[in-house]
């Protein structure tokens, strides 16, 4: 059993604990691009004892992409219950291999057990769940691409789910550049690597085949960071949001059969109105206006805003504006962001991981730490920041949303590069 | 030029190389001295001499490597080490300089030193030896406004924050002038590029007050704020840019996309399609194919998306 490293009263309010999970990026000297972009994890009851359990994807030596040392090495967290969480990596079979950048979980063989998808630098492992806290291994196709986020759905309606694959840049450690800001070694701009595809994978029967081409995601070449899944257009099937960073975004809309049309222009959400794409990052999908329409949200670095846009059916509105979320997120840089009713008011809320894409060893220096933030929803006019939810200034990458304490109030799970992963606990109130 | 030492010692000789750097011919003088090397190859002080030629012509690389040469015959000569010093600062390798000076320190009481070192301590991340150089300075020469600005951005640097406003209250209470005025914008062009757009903001609300016709300021401005307060504030800026030079590509385009941004799309029109004609910037035919888009303009939409791809 790992007790919890820490305790930090944050307020009167959240409770920060830290979590036995140091989030390992490789990053030296030299920038090589994966050492800013790791921190996805999935929340999900691997034991099925009714408690949210948690999996921490980790990074690799650069550029080597191999797990040197145990310090990179994934893990499985079992909650145990009152805040106890205990190491299950070992006897998992999940392999300490890559460098992995993030997770989901689902059921896709439908046993009844929540499975897990790692995803990586050139790799996609998929985990059956064979209970007993065991995994066993399947790889999935991806052709040595960057594969960033990925989401279960079931995109055709056939009763069980498929799997979508969100691909960031076309890169290689013989490829990687090396790149000076303000005179110092950081992380290039993502225009020096040349984009690619995202994936889709059709379940059938508990086997996934590669059916991009036919889908037609394919055909549209990203560089993708986030998705969102949501039935947009109300025709009942999913469809998929996918950002992408200093690209034209992409609106996958769902036509059935499991074929595709990208959309994101006529929706408006290729680009914001001033036509500057930005380092687009997470997304989600969150009904903020209750109108039953799915509406959108990603983040980006400061001064980009996060991009907030209300569903009018037909295409996508700027919120931004109306409800101040432009003018809250002005000045801040956003990587994870997920969606709740934090304070149980009926409105859904915001949460985002804070903090600069470039190196805090850069020229950015501290600044590029920042605290997490957490918007709260007013009656789907306008959002405000949480008052008595307050942060340590981090490194934060990714997030989820998961309840860990079994008190049926959404609590926030959140990466930090080279620092402990932290439960954020709620009150519940 | 900051050799005008040098140069009096120099134009003291008589010689036709000579005479054409008196009269201000740096490049005929850098001839006629190669010239006069190519016959004379052993004499180094026509090496030195071809150095300041053409240092003084702008060629800061061949002064540096005629200097380099030099310097293999005679190491420590002073007049020399500082020229090549600030060759390297002319090519922006400043913290190289460093070595050069630290040669030339027989000179280090002369103002034509001082500037070059607070510069090269400065670029080698040593902010508060440069502030101490720059503040050196300044006792020398309390109306040279360059000494004012590098111990502002030097008291910036090291965080000591009272300290840069007084140095740049110094600056400004040195009067108008073009030197000032030039320098209030670098200083307002580093801070923002630092993200400090507040203090930023200061610095062209000052330049402003010197030059108030001044259309880029406006546009400057108005950007500074937009980072600050959103578009809606940065507008009446870039009006008054455009009021001054309807011709400001980059003001236009500013001002298109703020109008965009606050969902004035037939406002926004116009300004957009000029600024995407300059073809200055491949997303503002993205920031246009929205406004088709947004204006129910289809076809002209996906046209302008096509040029945005």
């Amino acid at each position: 059993m790992i007790p919890l490293l820490c305790l930090a009263l944050l307020s009167a309010d959240w409770r920060l604990h830290d979590l036995p999970f140091t989030l390992a990026t490789g990053e030296g000297p030299r920038k090589f691009m994966p050492g800013t972009m790791p921190g996805g994890l999935a929340a999900f009851d691997f034991d099925g004892d009714g408690l949210t359990d948690l999996f921490f994807p980790n990074g690799a030596e650069l550029p080597s992409l191999v797990k040197s040392s145990p310090a990179f090495h994934h893990r499985l967290l079992r909650n145990l219950g009152g805040g106890r969480f205990t190491d299950a990596t070992a006897p998992s079979g999940i392999l300490q291999q890559g460098y992995a950048c993030g997770a989901a979980s689902a059921d896709f063989d439908r046993d009844g057990r929540p499975d897990l998808l790692v995803l990586g630098v050139g790799f996609l492992h998929l985990y059956r769940n064979e209970g007993g806290g065991r995994f066993t291994l399947t790889t999935l196709p991806n052709q040595g691409r960057w594969a960033y986020a990925a989401h279960f759905a079931d995109f055709d309606r056939d009763g069980d789910l498929d799997l979508f694959i969100v691909n960031y840049v076309r890169w290689s450690a013989a490829a990687d550049r090396e790149c000076r800001v303000g005179g110092q070694p950081d992380y290039c701009h993502p225009r020096f690597y040349p984009p690619s595809p995202n994936q889709l994978f059709e379940n059938r029967a508990g086997a996934f085949f590669d059916v991009s081409q036919s889908s037609g995601i394919a055909a549209f070449p990203g560089k993708g960071m986030g998705l969102a899944v949501a039935d947009f257009d109300a025709n009942g099937l999913p469809d998929v949001f996918v950002t992408n960073d200093r690209e034209l975004n992409f609106l996958f809309l769902n036509q059935g059969k499991l074929k595709f049309t990208e959309n994101a222009f006529d929706w408006g959400v290729a680009v914001p109105a001033d036509g500057k794409s930005p380092s687009a990052m997470g997304a989600a999908a969150f009904d903020f206006n209750r109108d039953g329409k799915p509406d959108l949200v990603y983040t980006a670095l400061r001064e980009e805003t996060f991009p907030l846009y209300r569903n009018t059916g037909k295409d996508f509105a700027d919120a931004g504006i109306p409800t101040r979320f432009a003018a809250l997120t002005r000045s801040m840089s956003g990587w994870g962001i997920a969606s709740a009713d934090f304070d149980r008011d009926g409105w859904p809320d915001l949460v985002a991981a804070r903090s600069d894409a470039l190196s805090v060893s850069g020229a950015k220096g501290p600044q590029a730490r920042e605290p997490l933030a957490l918007f709260l929803n007013h009656q789907g006019q306008s959002f405000l920041l949480a008052p008595g939810f307050s942060s340590p200034a981090r490194m934060w990458r990714w997030l989820a949303v998961a309840d860990l304490n079994g008190d049926s109030c959404p609590d926030i799970v959140a990466t930090a590069l080279n620092e402990p992963a932290v439960w954020l606990e709620n009150p519940c109130r | 030029m900051p050799l005008a030492l040098l140069l009096l010692l120099l134009l003291a000789q008589s010689h036709p190389a000579t005479e054409a750097m008196r009269q201000g011919r740096y490049a005929d003088a850098a001839r006629l001295y190669e010239a006069e090397l190519k016959s004379n190859p052993n004499q180094p002080l026509l090496r030195f001499n071809l150095s300041l030629a053409l240092y003084s012509a702008h060629n800061y690389q061949r002064a540096l490597s005629t200097l380099q040469s030099f310097l293999k015959l005679q190491p420590s000569h002073p007049a020399a080490n500082l020229i090549a010093a600030s060759s390297l600062l002319k090519l922006k390798q400043g913290c190289p300089a460093l070595d050069y000076l630290k040669r030339a320190e027989a000179l280090a009481n002369s103002p034509e030193y001082l500037e070059p070192r607070a510069e090269a301590e400065a670029a080698c991340g040593n902010h508060a030896e440069a502030a101490r150089f720059w503040l050196t300075l300044t006792g020398r020469q309390p109306a040279n406004p360059r000494a004012w600005y590098g111990l502002g951005m030097a008291h910036t640097a090291t965080g000591d924050e009272a300290a840069a406003k007084q140095a740049f209250a110094r600056l400004s209470a040195l009067g108008p002038s073009p030197e000032l005025n030039r320098l209030e914008r670098e200083v307002a062009r580093g801070l923002w590029s630092a993200a400090r757009y507040p203090e930023a903001r200061l610095a062209l609300e000052r330049a402003l007050s010197l030059s108030p016709r001044d259309p880029s300021l406006h546009y400057e401005l108005g950007d500074t704020i937009e980072k600050i307060d959103g578009p809606a504030a940065a507008l009446p800026h870039y009006r008054a840019a455009l009021r001054l030079d309807p011709k400001l590509i980059v003001a236009h385009a500013a001002l298109g996309r703020a109008l965009a941004t606050l969902e004035q799309h037939a406002a926004a029109l116009p300004h957009l399609e000029t600024a995407a004609r300059a073809n200055i910037d491949k997303s503002l035919w993205a920031a246009l194919a929205n406004a088709y888009r947004a204006l129910g303009r289809p076809a002209e939409a996906r046209a302008a998306l096509a040029k945005a791809r």
